[in-house]
């Protein structure tokens, strides 16, 4: 199970990656988020949203073996066994693990499905 | 503090001195954030009789307490500054993501002073603050120059910019961010220009602490599923405010031809229908906005591509019915114009259609217009007198200084239909027939604007041509609208969704622990009302009810066609409803807020 | 024939809110048109009308069990 964008319809208004925030760290802050949207204007004037597909190429290049699979097949890092490396955001071939200065840990998308309903144009969906 | 930034950022421009405060909770208290903050600091700071356009002016950018929270249309930011259009406080108000931004640097507040001795920009990454050079900047487009410092800064990096216009002192340049939002009322382009300065770029990558983030998530949370279940939601998407340009020419409210009438027999060509047809290629929301009123377009002309945010409702009234430009090609290409010269599209084009009836008139001919044959509906001499006024080139010089100076320089009775009020040109309303929103234009404290008091569907509901009880509703409004200025949110939400107002105090305390009664916000906001009143009073040399009133044209002519033909409004319903609002304000009978009025706003 | 009639804004004084929408009782067949005129909902309130969350006209005549929404005109700004 992972989380899909239909970039087409997005209006880049980040209440995504503000209820991301809010839900996992209980405070307000759009760079703390698992999913990010790159803006391209003036030319052409579109939204990309870039979400995790849980692909698993953070798990492979874990050193410490940090970030493991669960039921859902959604990656979750343990944050007590990672050392934040970086070698995970580095490996990511959607960029969609972030790091911020507040912690060591990257954050990464645990497919909590906060992000979905906040959308009213329906850009997030879940494909199995 | 929870949900504020916490912080004031000054930077002088001249001495290059840089200061952070914590910001006052006395003020937080009484004055909420953006618009309240501006007001109070300008009112205290600007010697009075300063020139808007010298040093001594400072522009306050003032984000909400709700600014960048997980709250609906919370990405509203005020910029203020003493206004060259009114000679008074003004103000205007941005979407986009900058308010959010600012907050997420650390501030609520920016307070600019001084003027630097070089073209500059000021670059904020956080704690780092520096004033920088920005000669490569300078001359270029709004539009541009954003790019261009998107280019050398980063995607993170969130700007506000002039264009030329505001380089060039142009007392209706807009300040501009995001490919598209304007800060675009009372010149605040100008006296940024005054400054030498170019931009604004900011980066903020702290956290905001919230009081009660589960509350604040589940209120939120209901409220955009409200939003989301409302039959508005998807025109609003599919055309933004373009929607109501139909409506309002069938209502005979669009401005057409310089306010000669209140119908655009061309409307049909420039509606929301036709962008969604032929140019719209993006909906593009603010921060934190369910319903995306943004229109990104993209036009073909003289072989070239045109991508602009817009038009918006007020483009269409002010380009598109004012200067009569009947088709979405040419209206979109003058959009763009405006947008990268640093151009308030509403003064913009109603000053470009006050030239327009001068030039019809025989008032200004081919030798003052160097030889522009100025014509209603002909986007050719639109861009070429726009061109002259942004760069004050001959009679643009004049036009640059806004109707009310120029029709002063024009003289012939062209004050007549000079269609402004207090110097700030009125937006895209006809109200020869409804006298609540011709009220709105003529108390609005920043000049004739619409945002305070959107009341034409008042005088709608109850009837276009009574006057009682109508000043009532326009005070209502007047205090209920600015509210979402000091709490750094968007109105839309609330006026075209339905979102209960209750909600906002509800989201104020979950996010800063502050408990505020509906009430007790409108009560701020009626403090904001009187103060920026006494700021006008401070700042005029002659003031009097006179102040108040709407140009000739409103009570002398009639409406030319349309279905508000032959309407016209009358003198002494105009004192009445003057007599009646000031009564109601606590003011005496020149306007003036009454000793016992001001006490009880704690302003005395 | 009975149908739901609820507005948003400032219609909902007319016809209360959409949640807790007026019920009419209709004797006959009559448009949309001239069931707001005789309820006193002046000429240029109602910018856009929904019934069973599709988009109609003024000229639509309700049928039996219709919820009808109206929405009053956007503020353009």
């Amino acid at each position: 199970m992972y989380l899909t964008a239909d970039w087409k319809k997005c209006t880049g208004c980040r209440l995504c990656l503000s209820v991301c925030c809010l839900c996992h760290f209980d405070e307000a802050n759009p760079k703390k988020a698992a999913l990010a949207i790159d803006a391209k204007f003036p030319e052409p004037g579109t939204f990309h949203p870039r979400v995790c597909d849980q692909c698993g190429t953070c798990a492979s290049v874990c050193p410490v073996e940090a970030i493991s699979r669960n039921k859902d097949g959604v990656y979750i890092i343990d944050s007590e066994k990672c050392t934040g490396c970086g070698a995970c955001v580095e490996a990511c071939p959607l960029k969609v693990m972030f790091i911020h200065e507040d912690s060591i840990v990257p954050i990464k998308c645990d497919l909590c499905k906060e992000c979905i309903p906040v959308c009213s144009t329906r850009v997030l969906s879940i494909k199995e | 503090m929870f949900a504020y930034g916490g912080k004031v950022l000054r930077i002088n421009l001249s001495t290059g001195q840089i200061t952070v405060k914590n910001l006052d909770e006395k003020l937080v208290r009484d004055y909420l954030g953006g618009r309240g903050f501006a007001a109070r600091i300008l009112y205290d700071e600007l010697k009075p009789g300063l020139d808007p356009l010298g040093p001594d002016n400072k522009i306050v950018v003032a984000s909400g307490p709700l600014s960048g929270l997980f709250v609906p249309g919370a990405g509203k930011i005020t910029f203020a500054a003493k206004s060259p259009a009114t000679n008074s406080y003004g103000d205007s108000n941005m979407g986009g993501m900058l308010a959010a931004e600012i907050k997420y640097a650390g501030y609520d507040v920016l307070i600019i002073e001084g003027k630097a001795n070089r073209p500059s920009y000021i670059y904020i990454n956080n704690d780092r603050v520096e004033i920088r050079e920005a000669g490569q900047y300078w001359g270029q487009g709004a539009i541009t120059t954003e790019k261009m410092l998107k280019d050398d800064l980063g995607d993170q990096f969130q700007m506000a910019v002039i264009g030329p216009a505001g380089e060039n002192l142009i007392k209706f340049a807009c300040i501009s961010h995001d490919f598209g939002r304007q800060a675009g009322r009372t010149g605040i382009g100008a006296v940024m220009g005054s400054k030498n300065l170019k931009a604004i770029a900011l980066r903020g990558s702290k956290s905001l602490k919230i009081a009660n983030p589960k509350l604040l998530k589940t209120l939120t949370g209901d409220i955009i599923t409200q939003c989301q279940k409302h039959p508005a939601l998807k025109l609003w998407l599919n055309q933004g405010t373009a929607s109501v340009t139909v409506w309002s020419n069938e209502q005979g409210s669009f401005p057409t031809r310089n306010f000669q009438s209140g119908y655009f027999e061309g409307y049909k060509n420039i509606s929301g229908d036709v962008m969604l047809k032929e140019t719209i290629v993006t909906n593009k929301a603010c921060f934190g906005c369910p319903m995306a009123c943004g229109k990104y377009a993209r036009t073909k002309k003289n072989n070239r591509t045109y991508y602009v945010e817009g038009p918006e409702y007020e483009t269409a009234a002010m380009i598109g019915g004012d200067c009569a430009i009947g088709n979405i090609t040419d209206l979109t290409y003058a959009n763009w114009l405006c947008d990268e010269l640093g151009i308030d599209t509403i003064s913009g084009g109603s000053v470009v259609a006050f030239a327009m009836e001068c030039y019809e008139k025989g008032i200004i001919t081919d030798k003052d217009t160097d030889g522009i044959k100025l014509k209603f509906g002909d986007i050719e001499s639109f861009e070429k007198i726009l061109r002259k006024i942004a760069y004050r080139e001959g009679i643009g010089a004049i036009l640059a200084e806004g109707v009310k100076i120029a029709s002063e320089k024009f003289g012939q009775g062209s004050d007549k239909f000079a269609m402004q009020v207090k110097g700030l040109e009125i937006s895209g309303y006809e109200s020869r027939k409804a006298p609540a929103m011709m009220l709105a234009y003529m108390t609005c404290d920043i000049g004739a604007h619409h945002n305070r008091a959107w009341a034409i569907t008042h005088d709608i509901a109850v009837g276009r041509d009574k006057i009682e009880g109508k000043a009532q509703r326009v005070i209502e409004l007047q205090h209920i609208r600015p509210v979402f200025d000091m709490i750094g949110c968007c109105r839309l939400q609330w006026v075209e969704l339905d979102l209960s107002l209750e909600y906002y105090p509800q989201a104020l305390a979950a996010a800063t622990g502050l408990n505020y009664s509906l009430d007790d916000l409108l009560k701020c906001s009626e403090r904001v009302w009187n103060l920026s009143r006494l700021f006008l009073i401070r700042e005029s040399k002659n003031f009097g009810r006179h102040v108040d009133y709407p140009p000739a044209r409103f009570y002398e002519e009639k409406v030319k066609n349309g279905p508000t033909r032959d309407s016209i409004a009358k003198k002494q319903d105009i004192d009445k409803l003057l007599d009646e609002y000031y009564r109601l304000r606590g003011w005496d009978e020149n306007g003036k807020p009454t000793p016992a009025k001001l006490k009880e706003l704690g302003l005395l | 024939m009975k149908i739901k009639l609820g507005g948003y804004g400032i219609l909902k004084n007319y016809v209360g809110p959409p949640e807790n929408a007026r019920e009419i009782e209709l004797p006959q067949a009559k448009s949309l048109k001239d069931i707001l005129q005789e309820m006193g909902i002046p000429d240029g309130m109602v910018m856009l009308i929904s019934v069973n969350d599709e988009q109609k006209n003024l000229d639509y005549v309700p049928q039996e069990g219709d919820e009808i929404k109206l929405v009053p005109p956007v503020s353009g700004g």
